[in-house]
C-alpha cells in the first residue's frame, strides 16, 4: 500500500513541476490530501478517474435496461409500423439524474451509459453547461457538434452514402439548404458553430442569388411547409429551427 | 446505428432556450431511437 502511495505522489509533484498553475495548485491538494489521509491512494486515483462505481448497481442497471430498450427500438420500428403502432416505439425517453455537487451524477451517466452505447451499437453525444459561460443552448451546440462530426467520420469509414456517391456531409447540407431560407442557415450557424461543415457557406452573400437559388425556391417552400407552421405556431422561430436541425441531424445519425 | 443516446450535463446552468428545445425534442415523434440524459444539481437550481 505505501508503495503505490510514494509512486502516485511522485507523479503529483512532477506534474507540479511543470508549471501550470492550475495543476500544481490540483497536485499540492492532492499531496496535503495525501499526508493527511491513510487512504491516499483512493485520492489520487480520483484525480484519474479510473474509479469503479460502488453502491450504484441499481441504477446502472436501469440506465443500461434503457439502452437496451434504445437499441431494440429500431428493431421494433419495422414491425411496428406494418401495425400501425407507433405510439409505443415512437416515444422518446428522458431520464433525469439529479443530485448535490460531487455526488457522481455525471460519472455514473458516463461509465453506466457511455461506455455500453459503442458496444451496442448506439452513439453517446454528450455537452455539458458552464457556470461562467453563460451561453444560450451551448452544451447543446457541443453535443450537436460531436455527433455531427461522429456521423461524418462513420459514414467516410463505411465507405458509402445512403443515395449515390455523395459523402454524407454533403446531403445533410443540401437537405438543410433546401429546407431553411439563408437568415435561418445563418443563425443556425451562430447556434451550431460546429456544424458549420454541415450547414454549409453562406450561399448569396459572395455571389448574388444565383440561378440554382432561384430554381431551389418552389422545391423549398413545398418541403419547408412543415417548418413554417412550426414557426408560426410556437412564436419561438430559433427555437423551431434548431429543433428541425437536430431532427434532420438525428434522422441522419440513423442511416 | 441502432440509436443516440444524449447527454446534457450540469443543467441548472442552462436556460429556458434550452429547455423548451429539450421539451419540444422529447416530444417530437418523428426522432427515431433517441434517449435523453439530463442531470443537475439539485440544490443549485434557480428559482
Amino acid at each position: 500500500m505505501s508503495g503505490t502511495n510514494t509512486t502516485h505522489r511522485s507523479s503529483s509533484i512532477s506534474s507540479s513541476s511543470a508549471g501550470e498553475s492550475s495543476t500544481q495548485h490540483l497536485a499540492e491538494i492532492v499531496v496535503t490530501a495525501a499526508q493527511h489521509n491513510q487512504k491516499s491512494s483512493n485520492i489520487v486515483q480520483l484525480r484519474l478517474s479510473n474509479l469503479k462505481l460502488h453502491g450504484r448497481e441499481n441504477d446502472i442497471k436501469l440506465l443500461r435496461g434503457k439502452l437496451r430498450e434504445l437499441a431494440k427500438k429500431k428493431d421494433g420500428d419495422a414491425a411496428a409500423e406494418e401495425n400501425n403502432n407507433h405510439e409505443d416505439t415512437n416515444k422518446n425517453n428522458l431520464i433525469l439524474v439529479s443530485g448535490t455537487c460531487g455526488t457522481g451524477k455525471s460519472a455514473l451517466i458516463q461509465k453506466g451509459l457511455g461506455k455500453d452505447a459503442s458496444k451496442i451499437g448506439c452513439t453517446f453525444t454528450s455537452g455539458k453547461f458552464d457556470a461562467k459561460l453563460r451561453s444560450p443552448l451551448s452544451a447543446f451546440s457541443d453535443a450537436m457538434t460531436n455527433l455531427a462530426r461522429y456521423i461524418t467520420v462513420e459514414h467516410e469509414k463505411k465507405g458509402k452514402s445512403p443515395s449515390g456517391g455523395l459523402p454524407i456531409a454533403t446531403l445533410i447540407r443540401d437537405q438543410i439548404q433546401n429546407e431553411f431560407d439563408d437568415d435561418d442557415v445563418e443563425q443556425l450557424r451562430r447556434v451550431l458553430p460546429g456544424c458549420a461543415e454541415l450547414l454549409g457557406a453562406r450561399r448569396s452573400s459572395l455571389f448574388g442569388p444565383s440561378s440554382e437559388a432561384e430554381a431551389a425556391v418552389p422545391h423549398r417552400s413545398a418541403s419547408g411547409s412543415k417548418l413554417d407552421s412550426l414557426k408560426r405556431h410556437s412564436g419561438k422561430e430559433s427555437i423551431s429551427r434548431v429543433h428541425y436541425a437536430i431532427r434532420r441531424l438525428l434522422l441522419y445519425a440513423h442511416i | 446505428m441502432k440509436g443516440v443516446v444524449l447527454f446534457i450535463d450540469d443543467l441548472q446552468w442552462s436556460d429556458i432556450a434550452t429547455l423548451e428545445l429539450l421539451k419540444s425534442i422529447v416530444l417530437d415523434r418523428e426522432i427515431p431511437s433517441l434517449l435523453i440524459v439530463g442531470a443537475y444539481r439539485e440544490d443549485e437550481v434557480p428559482e
